[in-house]
């Protein structure tokens, strides 16, 4: 997209030219566990990882195509549950992803059938109904262990930097997903319907389908993440990754960072995972407070959020160009 | 040339009714839309033009009653099959993408306008061309907010007419306009005809509709009225009487 | 099932229905004239019930005249915070997403707030009364839930009296049935909508105060009470308030009855797919249908 019209994106980020920056920046990501070995900086990054992969992917239809989803937790438990349920199964990790990709684009296609005819708050109040229903189900669901959770057994040794590299590939194929939509003819089309669904089926876009799509991308990348998790931390309940918590943290980052963006599901996702790494272990009952208070000043005061601001500081330093 | 092209019915209405409640905006309303020409909709206020054009540009769907193009049934089809099928609508009220620029405007009409969809330069390449077609192209990179309203309706004109339609739907696009940009909007409507699109033009401004139309249809309480040349409607005696509320004072015209 | 179980739970399911139609009613309010789906109407109820608790464990004041007073308390407050964040919102006729950010954001605040002060056990009231039990024979009901009922029904008529023979009233109307032309015959909407807001959180906060007084609570306790009211006022067709005692009857004997054919830790999750089932199929609520129904017959 070009400069103007994706009017809350640094230029010189998004620019083609500059996609040398992006590779520099996974191989130095990719170097890094052997450089410095620190398994408390491993964790923070894995954890980063997550979330950037959730936030970039809640990003394509939350942000890209407007569709508010307040129950996205829903798709991090399918996936989180189906990696378990399968490894414990004697799948291996990755076909195990891979399963929580396909669960969770099948879950996002029974969610959107009947929920995308909504418009705004009534798409996002059922999502919130949806997840919770999903919730208490699987509270009470003893075959996967109901409230105690569920765990998952490896018979080999933790190889904690198997689960870094997981989780830093997931999170690029995110991004790459995520840069290649904002270039191409989906992406155009989601924009149109974020910002007025009818008058983009007027001109040929097909919104149901589109809507669709770029919701069964979303969950796919989610529940992998969420699968990514649960082999992890080997331990997953349904307060946890089905927990409405989870989902609120997934549509904080994009939001914060600079929703219907690039990269500010990006940063946001960065953002979340080191201070809420921080925050946790020191101020436990505070971060959720944070989080909404941030959230009324980022809606009140610069709704871009931070690379909003960024933006408007480009803009006063650089003078106005171009528009 | 005319006589050729004008056998083929691209628009056919029959018996088209819409029922709200109890009442029937649009009653049993048939006529025919044929290839090149520029046919125009007029009637007062609460006639049920606007229900019309809905019902036909697939924003409602009808109570009874079928809409064809070229054979092709195509009552009740969502809007953006419609522009698959070759008709492409504006709106009275212009509905630009704010957050885009006037040329990605026109670039998703030439991404999902077709049957196929072009790759990017191809796509880029014709909105550009659509964009120096319409004047606007000196606008190109800017974002489509910064246009005034007659703009913003040449705007809506051009990305409609970048899905290649056959059939050009247009609803009440002089609303607002000063005579100027009334006589060069018109003028647009020709040339968009002289380039081959048939035009159903709805409006409520009987002067712009004369000017411009080769056929007209009057409708009036829902149901049509009269039907026939620019001359023939304004000398009609019922058309007079609906728009101005008494029979026709000898010599009396419509305006 | 004997016919006095089933006394008993029709009696049982109209309790529910009475505080269930106050819970809601602040929210249907507040989006009627404003447009503004409350989603910190939660922690707004959170807020009642932990005034309510501090009121009874200081001055020993009952949980039902502490919600008298917790009432106009919710009432400034509610003010307050139109006041200092609701008012910079664009107004519009269509729900927005910032509206629904922003008082999502509200609702995480408030909620941890209430976890930083009040901490995460579950609190209760217990009084004199809580236990008590009245007999009709051989039909038997909770005291506490009867007084309950009776202030909700109150409320309930006292919010019908304010909309229809009071200026105020008719202001709120117009506003929700068109908030432009509202303006044009005069009606003051900034300040209309400061007061609904205000009376909207008073009786998110006097709800939370009755419920206190029914149930144990945290300040968690508001989320699945504000999904509830979610299917009442959509059912009911989110701009209506009778239609707000339509949909919580409908809620509270589809609760209530639910018991007889799953076990109750699905009890809620029947709730909520009973939302997204309005939702999907009867988006103009039941008053929809009853219209639809009138105009064919």
């Amino acid at each position: 997209m070009s400069e103007t019209s994706a009017p809350l994106s640094i230029p010189w980020l998004v620019k083609r030219q500059n996609d040398a920056l992006l590779w520099t920046l996974l191989a130095g990501l990719a170097i890094l566990p052997l450089l410095v070995s620190s398994p408390n900086l491993i964790r923070l990054l894995f954890m980063t990882f997550l979330w950037v992969t959730t936030s970039v992917a809640w990003n394509l239809i939350g942000g890209f195509a407007g569709q508010v989803s307040f129950g996205f937790a829903v798709f991090y438990g399918i996936g989180a549950y189906t990696t378990a349920l399968a490894m414990n199964a004697g799948v291996n990790p990755w076909s195990a992803f891979l399963g929580s990709a396909i669960t969770a684009a099948v879950a996002s296609l029974i969610v959107g059938l009947p929920t995308f005819r909504l418009r705004g708050p009534y798409f996002a109040i059922a999502t919130i109904g949806i997840s919770e229903a999903v919730r208490v189900v699987m509270t009470n669901l003893s075959f996967t262990g109901g409230a105690s959770g569920y765990r998952i057994v490896e018979h080999c040794a933790f190889r904690q930097l198997e689960h870094y590299y997981a989780a830093l590939v997931l999170a690029f194929i995110a991004a790459a997903i995520s840069i290649f939509i904002s270039r191409t003819r989906f992406g155009l089309g989601l924009n149109a319907i974020r910002q007025d669904e009818d008058a983009a089926a007027d001109l040929g876009v097909n919104p149901f389908a589109y809507k669709l799509g770029s919701h069964a991308l979303a969950a796919a990348l989610t529940g992998m993440a969420g699968g990514v998790f649960a082999r992890y931390a080997a331990f997953i309940h349904p307060q946890g990754v089905f927990g409405f918590h989870t989902s609120v943290h997934i549509l904080l980052m994009p939001v914060i960072g600079g929703i219907a963006t690039v990269w500010g599901p990006v940063l946001g996702g960065v953002v979340f995972g080191i201070v809420e790494e921080e925050i946790i272990a020191s101020f436990p009952e505070i971060h959720l407070l944070i989080y909404g208070a941030l959230l009324i000043l980022i809606i009140l005061a610069e709704p871009g959020g931070i690379l909003g601001a960024f933006r408007k500081l480009y803009r006063r330093l650089h003078g106005k160009h171009a528009g | 040339m005319e006589n050729t092209r004008a056998n083929t019915p691209i628009l056919e209405v029959e018996n088209l009714t819409k029922n709200f409640g109890g009442i029937a905006a649009v009653k049993d309303i048939s006529f025919e839309v044929r290839e090149g020409q520029i046919f125009g909709c007029i009637g007062p206020n609460g006639a049920g033009k606007t229900t019309l054009f809905s019902l036909i540009a697939g924003a409602l769907k009808p109570s009874s009653g079928r809409v064809r193009s070229r054979g092709q049934d195509i009552t009740g089809v969502k809007p953006f099959r419609l522009v698959r099928a070759g008709i492409a609508r504006t709106h009275q009220i212009v509905r630009p993408f704010r957050e885009m620029t006037v040329l990605e405007n026109v670039k998703l009409a030439s991404y999902f306008g077709g049957e196929t969809p072009p790759g990017a330069e191809a796509a880029e390449r014709h909105a550009m061309e659509n964009l120096a077609w319409f004047g606007l192209d000196r606008f190109a990179q800017r974002p489509a907010s910064i246009l005034s309203v007659g703009l913003q309706k040449r705007l809506e004109i051009a990305r409609a007419m970048a899905t290649n339609p056959s059939l050009l739907l247009c609803d009440e696009i002089c609303g607002g306009l000063t005579h100027v940009e009334t006589a060069a909007m018109l003028d647009l409507l020709r040339r968009i005809r002289e380039k081959g699109t048939t035009v159903m033009y709805v409006e409520h401004d009987v002067k712009a509709i004369a000017a411009v139309c080769d056929r007209i249809m009057v409708l009036n309480y829902g149901k049509k009225l009269s039907e026939g040349t620019p001359d023939h409607i304004q000398s009609d005696a019922a058309v007079i009487e609906a728009y101005l509320g008494h029979p026709p004072v000898k010599g009396e015209k419509s305006e | 099932m004997t016919l006095i179980d089933f006394v008993n739970l029709v009696i049982s399911a109209l309790l529910l229905a009475g505080i269930y139609a106050v819970m809601s009613v602040g929210m249907t309010v507040i989006y009627g004239v404003m447009k503004i789906v409350n989603l910190a109407h939660a922690g707004f109820m959170m807020m009642g019930a932990y005034l309510a608790l501090e009121l009874f464990e200081r001055f020993h004041l009952d949980p039902i005249l502490a919600a008298l007073v917790v009432f106009p308390v919710m009432f400034v407050v509610g003010r307050t915070i139109h006041w200092l964040l609701a008012r910079w919102l664009p107004s519009s006729d269509q729900p927005t997403l910032p509206s629904l950010l922003l008082m999502f954001g509200l609702w995480l605040v408030l909620q941890n707030l209430g976890y930083l002060i009040w901490g995460n056990t579950d609190r209760s009231i217990y009084t004199s009364h809580t236990l008590s039990i009245l007999r009709f024979g051989s039909v038997t009901i909770s005291s506490v839930r009867l007084v309950v009922f009776i202030a909700a029904v109150a409320c309930m008529g006292i919010i019908q009296i304010i909309l229809n023979h009071t200026w105020f009233g008719r202001s709120v109307r117009a506003l929700i049935q068109n908030r432009y032309a509202g303006q044009i015959v005069g009606v003051d909407a900034e300040k209309t909508a400061s007061v609904t807001f205000g009376l909207g959180i008073a009786f998110a906060g006097l709800a939370g105060a009755l419920l206190a007084s029914l149930y144990s609570f945290n300040p968690d306790f508001g989320r699945p009470f504000l999904i509830r009211a979610f299917v009442i006022i959509v059912l009911g067709g989110l701009e209506s308030i009778s239609g707000v005692a339509i949909g919580a009857l409908v809620l509270a004997f589809v609760e209530t009855f639910s018991i007889l054919i799953v076990p109750a830790g699905y009890q809620l999750a029947i709730s909520y797919g009973l939302l997204v089932l309005v939702l999907i199929f009867l988006p103009g609520g039941i008053a929809a249908l009853t219209a639809k129904v009138h105009r064919l017959a």
